[in-house]
């Protein structure tokens, strides 16, 4: 205890160790308020999406009553389930959100049920902001937590040894070990506290979360400390066995340029080399190709349905009143003409959803396997797990996004096809998807957890075989 | 020193090391760059590909006067090498990602629903809160009958389809036009915070004549869009036209030959060339060349120091 008192005084008196400090304290809390105001953004998104959808389907229902009588009429279930009347899902945002990678808070969570085709909307944000990165609580500790701790522990001990103190230290110290391993702990111990602390803050002001959320971040805070631990060993092993304190630094800068940067974009190439991504094109190409000459198609496409559904085809009466031209407007309201031809659509361009998402999941799993190969990863991908921003997360999220999709089709298209306006009755008993859920499992962060306890104990058993040289 | 060279001398002799293996890279990468544009590049590429190469020579002296002013300044080897980590870090990764979200951070673009919440808003409602369409509906009925001189909208000579259709695309533009001008104004607003601050290091400068050089800037997105939104509205009155005068009355079915598609012109987009690209950063340009000075100046001061401290 008295080492560690005398430790730390030493350490309070070093004006590097307070420039260090004092830096990453600044970008920290900047990084926070980043990372909470995105959390923030997407509650606020995923709000006024559910706001927007109850709104408009209550204009709906009450318009059911007084149809306007052209052919904007809203009771065509063709318009209905269409592309302004859509219905919402969404994956909830709490607090935990502010600790997830800025990327994976770039994605919409915000999704729309409609019986046309509808893709996730990007953000409208400015070009510019993503091709710089995101500056945010978790660049923050993945990035800049292991360089303070690499600095200030450097700092900490060679400067004992550029100054030629370290072998007053050695004849005097009873444990020289333990005073070297005080210098690293010291410092990194102080910086991991200061990301906990504000990590907790970042969740507390993004809103706060459940108990199961706070669960989460003291599972992040712990994971965190065996981050910083990976580091701070790493630079006991750096500051003992490299040749002279600039040796030393170089090793280390080195080491974490390879961590944080090459090796997680190597990991990127290496993943989407092997996984290649679905051509779009292919898929605008598709949908274009099933959309021409659509006259001649248009029959066999229904006739198609028909033959699968019979008891779909409408009465001959219905087909009158439905191709009857309207004043000012176009020749016929027969929703078919543009249903039949968007369903084909869907079903056509289906493979190539299901390509791209089996390639998304594919990436995720090479990823999370290549993530052995860098700490820097695999805190990543804890981080992501356990904010519910998670590529798994946003999967399962897509799933349910599709199962209320195909309710939506089987409610709509049996009213499309019979020609049928629809009744309040109706439209009052629209399917309504459910919300999103968030659902955790302590399985989907085992994996980058084990990767790090391994990275801990590896540079753990190669560190005790260094620290001898402390003794020099 | 012992050997009588003075710190001068072995200044400039590093200087003159290190811009060698600097050159030893350019020239790698030039050529490589090279092959490329030989490959895939059109002919007035060329020009971006040597601004290219004199902006990273420029970018490499750059840091070669850093790393040479701060290695005579500091004088333990491994606090130069801390002080050089921490500035290429700060100037690489740390400030061009404080630049980018400042600005967001400042001024805040609407989200995807609350812009398309404001669009539809325009487009269903006029200005005194009644809806757009039943008016306007009722007005253009109105004088198109009259300026036909019929009393049926059956009646006319014309398709009135292609009349309603150009009338909604109409409002349809203004109402896009204006909120896409407001976005572009939010994200010219951020990007002059990003200017602002570009300042902090010498890399984000570099990256954005590069980028601009490269033609992979907001700058060169806003000119293809605009070319495209330009072309896609000619191709919709085209068509608009075509329907108003290939049918007649409510008729809303039309059949045009291969010859009305072939009259289309193609879309065909030019790349401004390098001086528009290079014009479009030219405080990027200062701001790389106020570094260039600096590190200069820094490397003369530090020179200076170090032969008085041997002195």
């Amino acid at each position: 205890m008295k080492a560690v008192r005398l430790e730390f005084g030493l350490l309070s008196r070093e004006t590097a160790w307070w420039t260090i400090a004092g830096v990453y304290a600044v970008l920290l809390l900047y990084g926070c308020a980043q990372s909470v105001d995105r959390a923030s953004a997407q509650q606020k998104q995923v709000t006024a999406a559910s706001s927007d959808y109850r709104e408009r389907w209550e204009r709906l229902r009450r318009s059911a009553n007084a149809p306007k009588g052209t052919w904007s009429d809203t009771r065509s279930a063709s318009l209905v389930g269409g592309p302004n009347s859509f219905a919402v899902m969404w994956l909830p945002v709490d607090g935990t959100a502010a600790l997830s990678p800025g990327e994976s808070l770039r994605r919409s969570r915000v999704r729309q049920v409609s019986i046309y085709k509808a893709e996730p909307e990007p953000p409208l944000e400015n070009p510019l902001i993503p091709a710089a990165g995101p500056f945010d609580l978790s660049f923050v500790v993945l990035w800049l937590l292991p360089l303070g701790i690499l600095t200030a522990t450097h700092t900490a001990v060679s400067a004992s040894r550029e100054n030629g103190t370290w072998p007053l230290v050695v004849l005097n110290a009873t444990n020289p070990i333990r005073v070297a391993l005080l210098r690293v702990a010291l410092p990194s111990a102080l910086l991991w506290g200061m990301s906990a602390i504000t990590g907790l803050g970042a969740v507390a002001a993004s809103g706060g979360t459940t108990a199961d959320g706070w669960g989460r971040t003291a599972v992040w805070a712990v994971s965190l400390a065996m981050y910083a631990g990976v580091w701070a060993t790493a630079s006991v092993w750096a500051n003992a066995r490299a040749a002279s304190p600039a040796a030393a630094i170089r090793v280390l800068g080195t080491a974490w340029l390879a961590a944080v940067w090459i090796v997680p974009a190597l990991i990127d190439v290496t993943a989407c080399a092997i996984v290649p991504p679905v051509n779009r094109l292919e898929t605008h190409l598709a949908a274009r190709e099933l959309e021409r000459d659509l006259d001649e198609k248009l029959p066999a496409l229904t006739e198609r349905v028909y033959a699968q559904h019979p008891d779909w085809r409408p009465t001959p009466e219905a087909v009158a009143a439905a191709t009857k031209p309207i004043p000012g407007g176009p020749a016929s309201r027969d929703a078919r003409r543009v249903y039949a031809p968007a369903l084909a659509s869907v079903e056509g361009t289906r493979p190539f959803e299901e390509r791209s998402a089996q390639r998304t999941m594919a990436v995720e799993s090479l990823t999370s396997r290549l993530a052995v190969l860098s700490p820097v990863v695999a805190f990543q991908s804890l981080a992501d797990g356990l904010a519910g921003t998670s590529i798994t997360h946003f999967a399962r999220f897509e799933q349910e996004v599709v199962t209320a999709t195909e309710a939506w089709h089987g409610f709509f298209a049996p009213r499309i096809f019979l020609l049928r306006d629809l009744t309040a009755e109706d439209l009052a008993s629209v399917p309504t998807p459910p919300g999103g859920q968030l659902k955790f499992s302590l399985r989907d962060v085992l994996w980058p957890v084990g990767i790090l306890t391994v990275w801990c104990a590896a540079l753990l058993a190669i560190v005790g075989r260094g620290l001898p040289a402390f003794r020099r | 020193m012992a050997t009588g060279i003075g710190p001068r001398q072995i200044l400039g002799g590093k200087a003159a090391a290190l811009m060698s293996i600097a050159a030893v890279i350019l020239v790698a990468k030039a050529l490589l760059e090279g092959v490329a544009v030989w490959q895939l590049g059109a002919s007035g590429d060329w020009a971006r590909y040597t601004c290219l190469q004199v902006l990273h020579a420029v970018y490499a002296a750059v840091w070669v006067l850093l790393v040479l002013g701060v290695s005579a300044r500091v004088r333990s080897s491994s606090k130069t090498s801390a002080v050089l980590l921490a500035l290429w870090t700060a100037s690489t990764f740390v400030a061009p990602r404080i630049a980018g979200s400042i600005g967001r951070l400042v001024v805040r673009e609407p989200s995807v629903e609350e812009f398309r919440a404001a669009i539809q808003h325009d487009i269903s409602t006029r200005e005194d809160g009644t809806p757009w369409v039943e008016q306007w509906s009722k007005q253009l009925i109105e004088d198109t009958l009259k300026s036909y001189n019929v009393s049926r909208i059956e009646d006319l000579p014309v398709g009135y389809a292609g009349i309603m259709l150009k009338g909604s695309d109409a409002h349809y533009e203004e109402v896009f036009e204006k909120h896409f001008q407001q976005l572009f104004e939010l994200h010219r607003t951020q990007e002059r915070w990003h200017l602002a601050l570009s300042g902090l290091g010498p890399t984000m400068a570099a990256r954005a004549v590069s980028q601009g050089v490269a033609g992979t800037d907001l700058a060169h997105a806003e000119d293809f869009s605009n070319a495209a939104e330009r072309y896609r509205r000619k191709f919709v009155e085209a068509t608009n036209d075509a329907i108003q005068k290939g049918t007649k009355g409510t008729g809303w079915d039309l059949r045009v030959s291969r010859a009305y598609w072939e009259s289309i012109p193609a879309f065909r987009y030019e790349t401004p060339d390098a001086t528009w690209a290079v014009r479009q950063h030219v405080w990027e340009l200062g701001v790389l060349g106020a570094w260039l000075g600096l590190a200069a100046g820094f490397f003369v001061l530090s020179a200076k120091r170090m032969a008085e401290t041997v002195r």
